[in-house]
């Protein structure tokens, strides 16, 4: 291993997994420590990669398993596009989108067609609902209504995906609703909920 | 030609093939000049009746002349060119001209020539706002043609400063001038006119109406004899602008209706522009707030371009005017302030002390109170030569000290603008002094007064009501004076006495939904949605463009539907291109219906009273409203009226509504992707937003209605969408207890009720139109037509708008299954799909229904958007219009299965429960089916949808 650098394989990440989970010999382990001493870059590598691992519940797992490696650059390649403005040091969660009603042309075994469209996400047991719906005056603009189905949702933050700036957040009542109005565009989502923070990655308004 | 002794040739004769032949032939002549002066004379007619021709032929006379003409005839032709350039705004060139003239005038010290050049510059100068410059040039005319001892100049220059002081906002000095031009030219039918107009408009700035109209008609009736229409056209814009500042609002709409026809083509767009703008005035004042918008924004850089600083500056303060009055304080003050500077270069201190009255209210709003009150104080100064804005200004005035608290100061500008309002003849003004007064007493504690003051405001207004020929002009007028109705509301529930909860009700009924109270009960011809037959060319010609204009509405319908209209970018477009077409149907609409002559027809409210002996026993009436963000419910029933104040913020409300939508959608999201939307948790969702609804509106009322089975709701603006049979009190959900429908207003339900007419005994027509979508749709077209004795059913191809307009008026029940679209924000468009395209609200005004009950058996049939004066407008208004007496119809998506079992169910019960007479109850009925399936459906989304308004 020479470095980090953006290009590195697959094999070489999982080199990077397998020092933190513990699993290389004492002089592989001790070799990419050395090199870590003078890259800036690698070191924080494995510092993210640490940290992944540590919000997945495997840390120091013995045994291999299956697809980990791929699993852990799943969520590595997503948080490093986690906005700066988001404070990397609590539980990180990235929801995966389970539903977009725009994906059926049409409302099938309905008598009409919807001015909305929704949009669900999963992340990792919490469901965050989204309902996208084009203001009646203003084509620039979308009310969004939302609700986080799970404990303990606070607060949503909408920020701009060139930035990170937060362009718009609100609270969340006790039944997990919020609502928002914003400039059509894509947006990064960070929902606050139960002491973690679920990322929804480049979510389309309007 | 002419050889001095014969007939002038005509200017009419001359074109630029035959220059060359009019110059040698002129150079011949024995009197050039003589010839000029007769083209001149010419010329100057030809400008008052056709400013196109008059261009090009002064431009061949100016040609002319410099060939053939001495210096004296070629200032002459100059300035008789000039004169038409000015006729069609082209003020600069005009001018340019002009100094050519001058030129030629000095080079040849010619001094009554000169003088008729400064006499020509006036007009072009005044247009362009350059008004100490134009009376410059007309005191120097004047002073030229004295000397020359030519008398009827003299008289013309004088009408000239006449007419600039009035620009100048003098119109006492311009009186004094036109009083010396007047006689001296009361031979010259023509010019008299225009002096008798010009005149007439000092004496509207004075507010001595009665003299100004007098004045108008007899210059517009002299232009048409002399043949000078686009003239005449420019007097009745003037006279429509006095009917409209006197407040007789619709007689001004149809009086700029006409002048329009003439100015459109004419080749003046300045004047275009300034009826358009007057005509704005108009209409913001009926309270047309969106249409007067658009109307003077359109028209401020028509008037810019032409160089009419002044009337732009007008137009922006209306503009601001009313951009105060709809809440948008930074605009208003923005627009204001760049119409105050406009009026500053002008000099036009009238239109100056409009500006500070906007400026003054806007700091008003900001709470910057001393500001407004020394800005209003001022205005009212510079305004006391026109006595109507000035009153105007002081109702401003004493409004602000009425908030101050300074109950004196108030009274006295009331007394002292009332005084004014009842002097002039100004109806919109004395119903806000007497608004006002009412509030005063209010405020000083005089019930009694404040009653008296605010009952004669009311009939004020509802006299002024009675005149528009129009359901959205009648909707719009009410809906900008709600406001005293509920300040008399208000009173009337702060009384502790026996009688306030029906004074109150009543009260509240005259501010609801009158306009199509008016409609059901007098017919559906006052509402600008049907086109009648022209009585004039310029209706014919507004009725073709109608007709090209819905045609593409049409075609768009169909084009949204296609592939290519998918993705954000065609649906944006789409949504823009669907908006621009609806702001330029119902400008036309709106149009027409001015020039129609008054319509009567009028519904009476219901009075608490009266609402007592038409409800059955059994039978409550809850009739929600809004004051002062709160709702609150009346509740009667056939033994009294009650009221319930602050049963619940507006504002929850709305919030518990939109969580409702959410889950409604959701469910309806899951069952389009074969989810089961009728899991616990779903359901629960959805209950916990019924149960909080129920909280808040109905278990407070529970009392009230232990004994009632049959609830008829009304409700409130923000109410709207409310699905009243699935609240869920306690004891489950409304349906499952009571009988359930709802009604716009007590009034209408009262006037549907009494309506005898028998439905069920007639013919039936059932329609339907499915897809790969929603294919049980034909066979609940089948199963209906089945279950109803000699139906008529048609499905697919055969189920057209041309079957159903052709049966609608002999068919007592309409059942219409098929797709539906509602557009949110334009609520005219919504509309249902049937064989040969889409049918629309707009169509459905043009059915003629003699009481049917009809059902839209398809998605968002029953949903509307609140316009102005609390009327809801969509496809279930537009039905009652046209003379249903009952109506089902759902508010969201209506499930395709779920759908054909609730009306397989209604109607079973319908037949099963009718009378000898074939009557049925469709609340009951609706009632019915939404029990029997909501087992089996236990998503509120899937039966929930639907309401009855009609008799229970």
């Amino acid at each position: 291993m020479d470095g980090w650098n953006r290009d590195m394989t697959d094999r070489e990440f999982g080199r990077v997994v397998d020092l933190v989970c513990g699993r290389l010999s004492q002089d592989e382990s001790a070799a990419i420590r050395r090199l870590a001493i003078s890259d800036a870059d690698l070191r924080n590598l494995i510092e993210r990669v640490a940290h992944v691992i540590s919000g997945m519940g495997s840390l120091g797992s013995e045994a291999v398993e299956p697809g980990l490696v791929a699993r852990v650059k799943l969520i590595y390649d997503a948080t490093l596009l986690v906005p700066s403005s988001v404070d990397t040091d609590w539980d990180l969660i990235v929801a995966t989108l389970v539903e977009d009603t725009r994906e059926r042309e049409t409302l099938a075994g309905f008598r009409g067609v919807a001015a909305s469209y929704q949009l669900t996400f999963d992340a990792d047991g919490v469901e965050v609902h989204l309902q996208i719906l084009p203001d009646a005056g203003d084509n620039s603009i979308v009310a969004v209504m939302g609700q986080i189905e799970g404990d303990g949702a606070e607060r949503v933050e909408v920020l701009s995906m060139v930035g990170g700036d937060v362009v718009a957040g609100g609270s969340c009542d006790e039944h997990g609703y919020f609502t928002l109005q914003i400039g059509v565009g894509t947006y990064d989502l960070v929902i606050v909920a139960g002491g973690r923070r679920i990322i929804i990655r480049a979510v389309e308004m309007g | 030609m002419s050889t001095g002794t014969e007939p002038h040739a005509s200017l009419l004769d001359l074109d630029w093939d035959r220059l060359p032949e009019f110059v040698r032939l002129l150079r011949e002549s024995d009197d050039v000049a003589s010839t000029l002066r007769v083209w001149v004379a010419q010329l100057h007619e030809l400008t008052l009746k056709d400013i196109n021709d008059a261009m090009e032929r002064s431009e061949m006379l100016v040609e002319v002349a410099d060939r053939a003409a001495p210096p004296a005839s070629r200032v002459a032709a100059r300035c008789a060119r000039s004169h038409a350039l000015a006729m069609a705004n082209r003020f600069d060139d005009a001018l340019g001209l002009l100094d050519q003239a001058m030129d030629i005038a000095h080079a040849h010290k010619d001094a009554h020539a000169r003088a008729h050049v400064d006499h020509n510059a006036v007009q072009p100068l005044a247009r362009l706002g350059r008004l100490s410059e134009a009376i410059e040039r007309a005191e120097r005319a004047v002073a030229g043609f004295e000397r020359a001892g030519d008398a009827l100049s003299t008289a013309k220059a004088h009408s000239n400063l006449a007419v600039i002081h009035r620009m100048r906002d003098d119109p006492r000095r311009a009186l004094h001038h036109f009083d010396r031009a007047i006689p001296a030219m009361a031979g010259m039918a023509g010019i008299a006119a225009q002096l008798e107009s010009n005149r007439a408009e000092a004496l509207l700035d004075l507010a001595e109406f009665v003299r100004a109209e007098e004045s108008f008609t007899r210059a517009m009736s002299a232009f048409h004899d002399a043949g000078a229409l686009h003239a005449a056209a420019v007097v009745e814009g003037n006279l429509a602008d006095l009917l409209g500042r006197q407040g007789r609002l619709d007689a001004a709409l149809r009086h700029f209706e006409h002048a329009r026809g003439r100015f459109e083509g004419s080749g003046a767009p300045g004047d275009a522009a300034r009826l358009e703008a007057e005509r704005a005035e108009v209409l913001a004042t009926i309270g047309l707030s969106s249409e007067a918008r658009d109307a003077w924004r359109e028209v401020i850089p028509a008037l810019e371009r032409a160089g009419l600083v002044r009337e732009a500056a007008r137009a922006r303060i209306g503009l601001a005017s009313r951009l105060l009055r709809d809440g948008r304080l930074e605009e208003a003050e923005s627009v204001a302030r760049r119409g105050a500077e406009q009026c500053t270069i002008v000099g036009a201190e009238l239109i100056l002390a409009r500006a500070n009255r906007v400026l003054a209210g806007v700091a008003t709003r900001k709470g910057r109170l001393e500001d407004a009150r020394s800005m209003l104080r001022d205005a009212i100064e510079a305004l006391g030569d026109a006595p109507a804005e000035q009153a105007a200004t002081i109702a401003d005035s004493a409004a602000l000290a009425l908030e101050s608290g300074e109950l004196g100061e108030c009274l006295e500008l009331i007394e002292r603008g009332c005084g004014v309002a009842d002097r002039l003849g100004l109806p919109v003004l004395r119903a806000n002094f007497l608004h006002l007064r009412g509030r005063l007493h209010d405020k000083s504690g005089n019930r009694d007064e404040a009653r008296r003051a605010y009952g004669r405001a009311i009939d004020q207004i509802e006299r002024m009501r009675g005149v528009f020929t129009g359901e959205h002009s009648r909707a719009a007028w009410l809906g900008d004076h709600a406001g005293v109705y509920l300040d008399l509301v208000r009173l009337e529930l702060d009384q502790d006495s026996a009688d306030a909860a029906d004074r109150a009700f009543n009260t509240i009924e005259r501010s609801r939904s009158r306009a199509l109270l008016d409609m059901v009960h007098g017919g559906v011809e006052l509402t600008e949605h049907i086109a009648h037959a022209a009585e004039s060319d310029q209706e014919s010609e507004y009725l073709k463009r109608l007709a090209a204009k819905r045609s593409e509405l049409n075609a768009f319908f169909s084009w949204i539907e296609s592939d290519s209209a998918r993705g954000r970018h065609a649906r944006e477009a789409a949504g823009d291109r669907l908006a621009t077409l609806e702001r330029e149907i119902a400008s036309l609409e709106g149009r027409l219906a001015a020039t129609r002559r008054f319509t009567e027809v009028f519904g009476d409210p219901v009075t608490a009273d009266r609402l007592r002996s038409r409800l059955a026993p059994g039978t409550a009436l809850i009739a929600y409203f809004e004051l002062d963000g709160w709702i609150s419910a009346f509740i009667t029933t056939s033994e009294r009226t009650l009221v319930n104040r602050r049963l619940c913020e507006s504002a929850r409300v709305a919030q518990s509504l939109l969580r409702l939508g959410f889950q409604i959608d959701r469910a309806i999201s899951l069952a389009a992707a074969g989810k089961d939307a009728c899991e616990p948790r779903h359901v629960g969702h959805t209950d916990r937003e019924l149960s909080a609804l129920a909280g808040m509106l109905v278990e407070p009322l529970r009392k009230e209605l232990l004994d009632c089975k049959r609830l008829v709701f009304v409700a409130s603006d923000s109410m709207q969408g409310v699905p009243f049979a699935a609240l869920r009190p306690a004891s489950g959900y409304l349906i499952e207890s009571h009988d359930v429908s709802v009604s716009p207003s007590a009034s209408l339900y009262e006037a549907i009720v009494s309506d005898g007419t028998s439905a069920a005994s007639r013919e039936a027509l059932v329609l339907g139109v499915s897809d790969e979508i929603a294919p049980r749709i034909a066979e609940e077209a089948a199963r209906v037509g089945s279950v109803i004795d000699g139906a008529t059913v048609a499905v697919e191809d055969a189920a057209t708008s041309e079957l159903l307009s052709s049966r609608a008026l002999r068919s007592g029940i309409i059942h219409l299954c098929c797709h539906g679209v509602f557009p949110p924000g334009q609520p005219m468009q919504a509309r249902i799909r049937l064989a040969d395209g889409w049918f629309s609200a707009r169509d459905a005004y043009a059915l003629r229904l003699s009481g049917s009950a009809v059902v839209l058996s398809c998605c968002e049939g029953g949903r509307g958007a609140v316009g102005s004066g609390g009327e809801v407008l969509g496809l279930a208004r537009a039905f009652l219009a046209a003379g249903a007496r009952s109506i089902v119809a759902g508010q969201w998506m209506a499930h395709d299965e779920a759908t054909l079992a609730l009306f397989e169910a209604f109607y079973a019960k319908a037949m099963d429960t009718r009378t000898k007479s074939g009557n049925f109850s469709a609340a009951a009925c609706l009632s019915w089916a939404q029990r029997s399936i909501l087992n089996r459906w236990p998503h509120p989304a899937f039966w929930a949808n639907f309401f009855c308004v009609g008799a229970s």
